[in-house]
This record gives C-alpha cells, sequence and structure tokens, in this order.
C-alpha cells in the first residue's frame, strides 16, 4: 500500500508520455551503492570503467533516443554472489532496493527482475518473498550458473519450485562459468563463452527435467538463447538418448516455451534461426544496455528484415502478453 | 541467396521431421563400389577409421560420442551407404582425438600410420573417395615433413586440422610457419572440432561432451584464424569447418564488429564478414529449415558443402547416415541451383579432380 503510495507521488517525477512503445527485456541497472562497493571485483569481471557512472537517467535519455517506452532493470553479471552468505543476502538486498527506488520515481518507465542469492536456498527464498511481496517484482533474475552448476541442478529445485508456485517470470542473463576458462587470448569471455554458457543452462534445465516438472515457470533467455537456435540439429539428438525420459515432450518442445530476448540477435542469421525453431510470440525486444548502446541496439535492430507486423510483435505486443500490467502503462 | 532458394512453406518443424520419416530418397545408386558416371552428390564430411590405427589407440580414442561402427568400419561398408543416399564421391578426414597424444614420435607415427591407410582405401577406389591428411600439430617439423609426404607421395586432396592443439586454437603463432607453408601450396584444410582443454571441466551432467563443446570449438578456432590476422595473411589457404562453422551464425551479432576493438586494430582489414564469408562450411548437423537458411545469411551459398559425419553422425544404423543427410537437406527442396552448388559444384571448385573422374 505504501509503495502505491509511492508510485502515485512519483509519478509526476516521470515523464509525462514516452516517444514510442519499444519494451525492453534486457536492461542492466547499475546502482551506484552496489557498484561502489563491488567496484573491484566488477571491474576485474568486466574491466568497463563506464559503468561505474551508470544513472536512472541516463537509461531515460538512451530509452527515449531508442523508442523504448518500457525497461525490465536486470543485474548483470558477477551478479551478487561472491561465496558469502552474509554478503549475497546483503547485496540482493541492496539491488533490489537501489532498483525499487528507482522504479518508484518512474513507475511507468521501468520495471523489475530481481536477483536473488543463489546457491544460498534460505536468503533466496527470503528475497523472492520480499521482492514480489514488497518491491512488486516483475520477475526473478538469474544467472546462468552460480558456481559452476547450471540451473538444472538439484540443489536449485527448493527455489524453482516456490517460483513454480508464484508462476514466475525468471529472466537468465549469463556469466563467467568455473568449468570453461583460459578461452582465446586476447578475446573478451563475454564475446562466445556468454551465448555458450547460456545454451549450457538451457540444456541443463531442459535434461534434467526441471522444465518438464515446473510447468508454470515462464523464461526468458538473453542473446536470442545464445548458440541454442543454431545447434537445435546436434541437441534434439538427445530426444533419442537415455537421458530423452527426462523430458518426454521432446527438446524442440521444451524450447519452445522459452522466451527469448533479441540482444546481440540484430542480424538477419541469428533471427531466421530463432524464428524457425521458436513461436514469434516468444521473442522480446531486448538492448543490452548501458553494455551496448540502446542507440546501437535500436539501429540495428531496425535493420533486420522483419514484416511490420512481426517487428511489432518482437517490439512490444510479446512483452504485453506477457506483463498485462504494462498495457495500462505504456 | 535469397529465402526463395528454399520452399519452407509453412510446415511447422515438427512436420517437416514426420514428412522425412515417410519420405524416401528418390533416386539411389544401385550397385557398390562402381564408377559415377557423372558425379551427383560429394561429402565433404566424411570419416575414415582405419581399423590399425582405431585398435591401437582403442584406450585413448573417447567412447562417449562413437557407436558401434568405430571398431568395424571398412571401406565397403562406406560406399555401401554412399550408394543408399546416391553420394558418389567423398572426401576423407580423421575425427577426434586424432593423433596427437603430447608425443613427437608416436604423432609423427600415428598421422603416418593414418595417411597410408586413407590412401590405401583411396587407391582401391579412386572413384570414390579423396582424403584430406591430418598432421602431427602442434609438431612443427613433423607436421610439414608430413604435408610433403601427403601431397608429394599420397596425393592427398588437403590438410586435415583439429580445432584446436593442446589448447591452442588455429590462430595461435606457433602454428604459424605450418600455415605460412599451407599457404604456399594454395592448399585446402578441414578442420574437425575436439575437446578443449580450457573447457572439459564438469559439464553440463548426462550431456556428451561433443553435443555443445564441439560446435563451441570450432567457433572459437574460426575466430581465433581471423582475429590473430591468420586469414588475412594466408590468403591462398581455402578453410573448410565441420558444422556449419558450430554456433558461427547464433552469435554472428558479438563477433560481426570484433576488428574494430582495440586489441584487434589494423589486423582483420577487410573485416570480420568479409573474411567468414570466404570461408567453407559443411553441413553436417545443421537443420535445413532452420540454421542452414541462417548460415546462408551470413556467408553466401558458393561457401557451402555437403557433409555427412559419416560413421559418426548421431545413433545407428549407420549404413542410412548419409542418406538421412541429404534428406534432411532435399526435403526442405532447396532451388536447383542451390542443391547443386551444396552437393557438388562448390566442392568441385575446391577440387576440380573430381569432376575428372
Amino acid at each position: 500500500m505504501a509503495a502505491r503510495k509511492a508510485q502515485k507521488k512519483a509519478k509526476s517525477a516521470s515523464r509525462a508520455k514516452p516517444p514510442a512503445g519499444r519494451i525492453d527485456l534486457h536492461h542492466h541497472f547499475l546502482p551506484r551503492r552496489y557498484m561502489e562497493e563491488e567496484q573491484k571485483r566488477t571491474q576485474v569481471m568486466h574491466g568497463n570503467t563506464n559503468m561505474l557512472g551508470w544513472t536512472p537517467e541516463h537509461s531515460l535519455e538512451q530509452m527515449d533516443k531508442a523508442g523504448i517506452a518500457f525497461a525490465f532493470a536486470s543485474s548483470s553479471t558477477p551478479g551478487v554472489w561472491y561465496g558469502d552468505v552474509e554478503l549475497g543476502r546483503h547485496l540482493a538486498r541492496q539491488w533490489n532496493d537501489s532498483a525499487a527506488e528507482v522504479i518508484r520515481d518512474h513507475p511507468t518507465r521501468f520495471g523489475l527482475f530481481a536477483p536473488i542469492p543463489l546457491p544460498d536456498t534460505e536468503g533466496s527464498l527470503r528475497e523472492i518473498d520480499y521482492a514480489f511481496g514488497t518491491l512488486k517484482a516483475d520477475g526473478i533474475g538469474l544467472l546462468a550458473n552460480y558456481e559452476g552448476k547450471w540451473l538444472g541442478d538439484p540443489s536449485f529445485a527448493p527455489v524453482l519450485e516456490e517460483l513454480n508456485r508464484r508462476k514466475s517470470v525468471i529472466y537468465v542473463h549469463p556469466t563467467f562459468t568455473p568449468c570453461c576458462t583460459n578461452t582465446v587470448p586476447g578475446l573478451a569471455m563475454q564475446t562466445l563463452e556468454f551465448p555458450f554458457e547460456t545454451t549450457r543452462t538451457i540444456l541443463s534445465l531442459i535434461t534434467s527435467g526441471t522444465t518438464t516438472r515446473l510447468k508454470n515457470l515462464r523464461w526468458i533467455f538473453a542473446h536470442n538463447g545464445g548458440a541454442t537456435p543454431m545447434l537445435i540439429g546436434r541437441i534434439e539428438e538427445l530426444d533419442h538418448r537415455p537421458i530423452g525420459k527426462n523430458f518426454p515432450a521432446g527438446m524442440h518442445a521444451e524450447l519452445r516455451r522459452f522466451y527469448y530476448d533479441t540482444a546481440s540477435a540484430w542480424n538477419d542469421g541469428a533471427m531466421t534461426a530463432l524464428l524457425s525453431i521458436v513461436p514469434s510470440a516468444h521473442v522480446v525486444f531486448g538492448s543490452d544496455y548501458p553494455f551496448l548502446s540502446a542507440v546501437e541496439a535500436a539501429k540495428k535492430w531496425s535493420k533486420v528484415k522483419l514484416s511490420r507486423a512481426l517487428r511489432a510483435e518482437i517490439d512490444r505486443e510479446n512483452a504485453l502478453k506477457l506483463f498485462p500490467r504494462l498495457r495500462k502503462l505504456v | 541467396m535469397s529465402d526463395r532458394d528454399f520452399a519452407l512453406g509453412g510446415a511447422s518443424r515438427r512436420q517437416f521431421i514426420a514428412a522425412l520419416a515417410a519420405a524416401g530418397l528418390s533416386s539411389t545408386l544401385p550397385g557398390a563400389a562402381r564408377a559415377a558416371v557423372k558425379i551427383r552428390r560429394i561429402d565433404m564430411h566424411h570419416h575414415f577409421l582405419p581399423q590399425a590405427y582405431m585398435l591401437e589407440e582403442k584406450e585413448r580414442i573417447h567412447a562417449e560420442h562413437g557407436n558401434s561402427a568405430m571398431y568395424s568400419w571398412t571401406a565397403e561398408q562406406a560406399i555401401d551407404a554412399m550408394d543408399k543416399a546416391g553420394v558418389d564421391f567423398a572426401v576423407a578426414s580423421i575425427s577426434t582425438p586424432g593423433v596427437w597424444y603430447g608425443d613427437v614420435a608416436l604423432g609423427r607415427r600415428l598421422s603416418r600410420q593414418w595417411n597410408e591407410a586413407a590412401a590405401e582405401t583411396v587407391h582401391k577406389y579412386p572413384a570414390r573417395f579423396g582424403f584430406f591428411a591430418p598432421v602431427p600439430l602442434p609438431d612443427t617439423e613433423g607436421s610439414l615433413k608430413e604435408i610433403d609426404y601427403a601431397y608429394g607421395s599420397l596425393k592427398a586432396d588437403g590438410i586435415n586440422f583439429l580445432s584446436n592443439y593442446q589448447g591452442k586454437w588455429l590462430g595461435d603463432p606457433s602454428f604459424a610457419p605450418v600455415m605460412e607453408e599451407l599457404d604456399r601450396r594454395n592448399a585446402i584444410v578441414y578442420v574437425h572440432p575436439t575437446f578443449s582443454p580450457c573447457c572439459s571441466g564438469p559439464m553440463v551432467p548426462g550431456l556428451v561432451a561433443p553435443i555443445l563443446e564441439f560446435p563451441y570449438d570450432t567457433t572459437r578456432t574460426i575466430v581465433s584464424l581471423i582475429t590473430s590476422g591468420t586469414t588475412t595473411r594466408f590468403p591462398h589457404i581455402r578453410w573448410i569447418f565441420s558444422h556449419g562453422g558450430g554456433a558461427l551464425a547464433g552469435v554472428y551479432g558479438r563477433i560481426e564488429h570484433l576488428e574494430k576493438m582495440p586489441a584487434y586494430r589494423g589486423k582483420v582489414p577487410a573485416g570480420m564478414h568479409a573474411e567468414l564469408a570466404k570461408l567453407y562450411y559443411d553441413t553436417a548437423s545443421l537443420s535445413p529449415d532452420s540454421t542452414l537458411p541462417a548460415l546462408l545469411k551470413i556467408v553466401p551459398s558458393s561457401q557451402i558443402l555437403l557433409g555427412s559425419d559419416y560413421p559418426l553422425a548421431g545413433p545407428p544404423p549407420t549404413d542410412v547416415m548419409i542418406k538421412r543427410a541429404v534428406e534432411e537437406f532435399e526435403a526442405m527442396k532447396p532451388s536447383p541451383r542451390l542443391r547443386r552448388a551444396v552437393e557438388r559444384d562448390n566442392a568441385i571448385r575446391l577440387l576440380p579432380r573430381i569432376a575428372k573422374i
């Protein structure tokens, strides 16, 4: 109730009418308090000092220029888990509170995918309750692995079961993975290894039977599902192996239930593969701001050959179906 | 290349696969090892598993990606599988783990053994087979010797690499002397993926590593070759990559402008896309209703080669593996132009001798 009042009060602070109707499902917040505290760690992982200067106003400016009416904020790698239960809970809460503050100021522009301190089950369950109950989050933001365990790992089952009970949206962003370091010299890990990692966790979720068992979860994967669409010919073979019993509907049917954002997939090759494998209703616009300029993202995206109807679906309508509350806002 | 080259219709993927099961190949070549009068189809991703090599290396070969054919392969069975598919010619290569186990003498001996066995098969069936010769990288001297022997004495059609050697991808500067020699020879180099020490930690439980990690490693080595400036510096090497370049088309949006990154400035003057468009890609494990059209949005159809991955393409029975690969491609009703390009013309442009057989 208090949150709603605050929302009303803050409405005037938000820009009255956003310019156009795109909805950005892949948009990072880098809250200053979190970044300052984690500067050392995040710098080591990203090597991008620009990020430390992020403000909500930067986001809004880019969104206005890129025709983005509304963006769902998520945390990027390295997230909130550094092997310390207390720290993980503290960082998750801090990030979520900071993001919620921004959202209170701009309720017609931002939504929230709340990070939780996995692999800490108890802390995660508490944060889920807080994020949905108090902060009115739109979904939960997960990374592709925690300590090298992909999301189908049985240790995450209690958290996923709770999210399934809540019919949650889960946004999955890639991160570094302990299995696979020392890759091509000079090449940033994000370039190839992030999309590879997203595909690993997708396969972990399917082959472990998690997606078959927890049918109410609505999964969104970053970057076109990583390498997934291009590897359909190989991964479909798993239907015929013993592990196929864990997903009786088949690999392809499971892949079709997920949602995929367009970040980095703004070329005809990647979109051809994705759209021939999953329903167009499951593809949503994503910019990957501020790691990429939202303006650049929108420009590249506008060059992909798509029908006007399909573009409208991906830019906006599919997200509205996923988050009906937005209909009144954007 | 346009969308019109594929008659996608409105069929869903499921319907497509069901239709495949019901359909048969319209034309197959009767009779065993007869010489082809006119080459219809050429299989550019085709493994020889010489039994002397296989048995000697049994404990080293990762059994997990194999099947019963691994230890019973014969050229005659391969020819039978080709005939069932209307494939007249195949260019053979080695699969993982190749010939390098950290021992120079062993590497040289195994590559020689494999190449001589392959040459023997080619000699026996000259109208049906050619081969790409594996070399014992990272042993530079041994590799240079084997290149000379493979071309000079064995008349190999090209050289056969794995995607990495001891965790070094092919753009690594230590491979430059070998690349230089291959550039001088205008070599065709066939690259097959393998396990990579970078990424062999505990993987997704229950997944056999080749399913994801092989295509990943192919993409890593392509990016390594281009960003290191190798493909620019040695423009005469004609590279063929397995499985449509692995994950390449899926991650294209993340690599298309790497040439602008400070680390690579000046190394890729033509740009990533121009380099990618020069490489060749085989169709093994590509889906013609999705991933092949995706790749064709990035590279021209002149760069695509039919590849079956026989006899290691998925589950047995092996005798219909090549037929499956051809059927999958043709069931999508590629335009006659695309079909000819992929099934034979592109390969003949690379290896004109095949047309004269």
